[in-house]
């Protein structure tokens, strides 16, 4: 056991991704700007002089300044800096309900497809149940009969982004289990769930967060549309979409209020959508439109 | 005396049972009545058509498919009544090698993970203790042990197989079921798998149940012999006596089937001719008449039972060779 043994396949996954980010500059540049806002949101404080709920009356509605980098809003409060704070929330809503759609949609997608027979029929039925209504539709409802908390936007993020993950995990499943290393691991008396946790999952792994950077950013833009339509965080704590929300009472003699913060959303999804896009030419050349 | 495994009676019919569906349902029977022993230290060829069932027994044994009929005794258990949890314990006692070693192993994690689990699954045993064990086995199998950092995909196929043989024998099995284990593997490392496979039978006296279609395997590497035919056993005894002596029509063409290679004996081979008929839809009678030179009356209306005749020789037919 040498060291460059032990190096080999750390070592060789670092130089592809390095050569996908040669090939795909688009995604690299996706990736980037990711990283840069999710910094960005990390450290606000460090980086604006602001605080993000602090009231200005007199500063109201003002367009861009030194003071105020990119304007300030209806109550006189900073928009850059609340942007900083809100794509904290935003982001935390985004990719936790995310996280938590793809574990929970992939274990019933797994489960599905190995089990097979009426478990598969039954789960798979009630995902195509849930997928049958419209996505903004069933948000909706879970917030409008639960309330509006981070909470509860969560789990309603989650239960509409959760069907999708099941799908794309059961198909791969029922390939994956006519494998002979499944049919070897069940003939070395290895338990259902471990071949499930441990030989399919991994193997799975793969397709899944490539559609997981998708959903995420199709997350994100859920939550504006609920908190544009008034079931977002309670105020004052800002969100991207509380914020686009306000400015539109003075979109006409102020839209900046609105279009800035608009913005971020734009840029937030769109950089998880490129860095999407090149994973999954990355992992299926065959998708490449 | 007293075999190690002893399959009794085993059938195996895949059916449909849809739950309101409009499709009607169907039934393909795969194993029909099925019997054999395997004794300690010996190896026991099951040649056949592709098609003819000889996967599914291989699975059937292992209860990786649960039979429809018949019982599985190995070591005195009928692993076919055994609750799930105790099924699960058997399971290292009977080890199985796959046909494509290419698929047989998960891409996703090194060899020393594939070769502790089996250990931390049934003994309980962490990876850092496992290792003196990963390195004997590796040993054993003739593979470096720098190999436990290593994925399956760093390796050829000869290696891979190796690998999968360490696999199945990290766990100490009393038997293995070997499924085309060498038949995707180039005709020289075929060899050093079969010596080394041999090599370990003598070293730990172990059973072999070996699934090929390569007669030319089965002459060199096993005692005894299973001829199968859509489902059924239609001939079986010592390699050697089966082979030069066969019975069966069926073994008969098997054997004139299997190239000589050498110019001056080779004669002019009544080959059969069609195909394997659907286990949909089996003919009637003898499933082998509607392909057999030998065919009489009696073929299309009986299926003929097997018999045992001297020398631990049994066949089914009608109408047997001299």
């Amino acid at each position: 056991m040498t060291l460059a043994d032990t190096n080999t396949p750390q070592r060789t996954r670092t130089a592809s991704l390095l050569r996908l980010a040669r090939k795909n500059k688009l995604s690299a540049f996706g990736l980037l700007m990711f990283t840069l806002i999710v910094l960005a949101s990390i450290f606000a404080p460090f980086i604006s002089p602001h605080d993000p709920l602090d009231q200005n009356i007199l500063d109201r509605l003002q367009d861009r300044s030194a003071e105020y980098i990119l304007g300030t809003d209806t109550f006189g409060r900073d928009t850059f800096t609340r942007i900083l704070y809100g794509l904290r929330v935003s982001l935390m809503i985004g990719l936790t309900s995310t996280f938590l759609a793809m574990v929970l949609g992939c274990s019933l997608g797994i489960i599905a497809g190995y089990r097979g027979g009426w478990v598969d029929s039954l789960i798979m039925r009630v995902m195509d149940m849930l997928l049958a209504f419209p996505t903004l539709i069933t948000g909706l409802f879970i917030v409008a009969v639960l309330g509006a908390n981070f909470v509860n936007i969560v789990l309603a993020i989650t239960v509409t982004i959760l069907p999708k993950f099941a799908r794309v995990a059961r198909a791969p499943t029922i390939a994956l289990k006519e494998r002979e290393f499944v049919e070897a691991a069940r003939a070395l008396g290895y338990s259902d769930i471990r071949i499930m946790a441990v030989h399919i999952a991994p193997n799975i792994l793969g397709e899944v967060v490539v559609l997981a950077s998708l959903w995420a950013a199709y997350a994100i833009r859920i939550e504006a549309y609920l908190s544009f339509i008034g079931l977002g965080v309670a105020p004052p704590t800002p969100t991207l979409g509380t914020m686009i929300r306000d400015g539109f009472n003075h979109i006409l003699d102020a839209p900046f209020v609105s279009i800035y913060p608009g913005f971020a959303v734009l840029l937030v999804v769109l950089s998880l959508n490129l860095v999407g896009d090149g994973l999954r030419d990355a992992i299926d050349p065959k998708l490449r439109d | 005396m007293t075999g190690l495994l002893i399959v009794d009676g085993m059938g195996k019919t895949f059916g449909s049972k849809r739950f309101l569906s409009m499709k009607p349902a169907y039934s393909v029977t795969a194993l029909r009545n099925v019997s054999f022993t395997i004794a300690k230290g010996e190896t026991v060829g099951v040649v056949g058509e592709s098609g003819c069932g000889k996967s599914t027994l291989a699975r059937c044994v292992l209860d990786l498919i649960t039979p429809t009929t018949g019982s599985v005794l190995f070591d005195g258990t009928d692993l076919t009544a055994l609750d799930p949890a105790s099924k699960r314990k058997m399971r290292g006692r009977i080890q199985m090698i796959f046909q494509d070693p290419y698929s047989s192993l998960n891409g996703k994690r090194t060899i020393g993970k594939t070769l502790a689990e089996p250990l931390y699954v049934h003994q309980g045993v962490k990876f850092k203790d496992a290792l003196p064990r990963i390195h004997a086995v590796l040993d054993e199998v003739g593979m470096p042990r720098s190999a436990v950092d290593k994925y399956p995909h760093e390796f050829s196929g000869g290696q891979r197989q190796r690998i999968a043989i360490a696999r199945a024998l990290i766990l100490e099995p009393d038997l293995i079921v070997a499924d085309e284990s060498v038949s995707a593997l180039d005709v020289s490392v075929q060899a050093q798998v079969l010596l080394l496979l041999r090599r370990i039978q003598q070293e730990r006296g172990l059973s072999y149940l070996f699934i090929t279609h390569d007669l030319g395997v089965v002459r060199n590497f096993c005692d005894r012999v299973l001829v199968m035919y859509l489902g059924s056993i239609v001939e079986s005894g010592p390699v050697g006596e089966l082979l030069s002596n066969p019975k069966h029509p069926y073994t008969k063409s098997l054997r004139d089937a299997a190239p000589i290679p050498d110019v001056g004996k080779r004669q002019s081979l009544a080959l059969l001719e069609g195909e394997i008929p659907s286990p949909a839809n089996p003919p009637s009678g003898c499933a082998f008449h509607p392909r057999c030179p030998r065919a009489s009356e009696i073929c299309l209306r009986e299926a003929p039972a097997l018999q045992a005749t001297y020398d631990q020789r049994s066949f089914a037919c009608h109408n047997p060779e001299d």
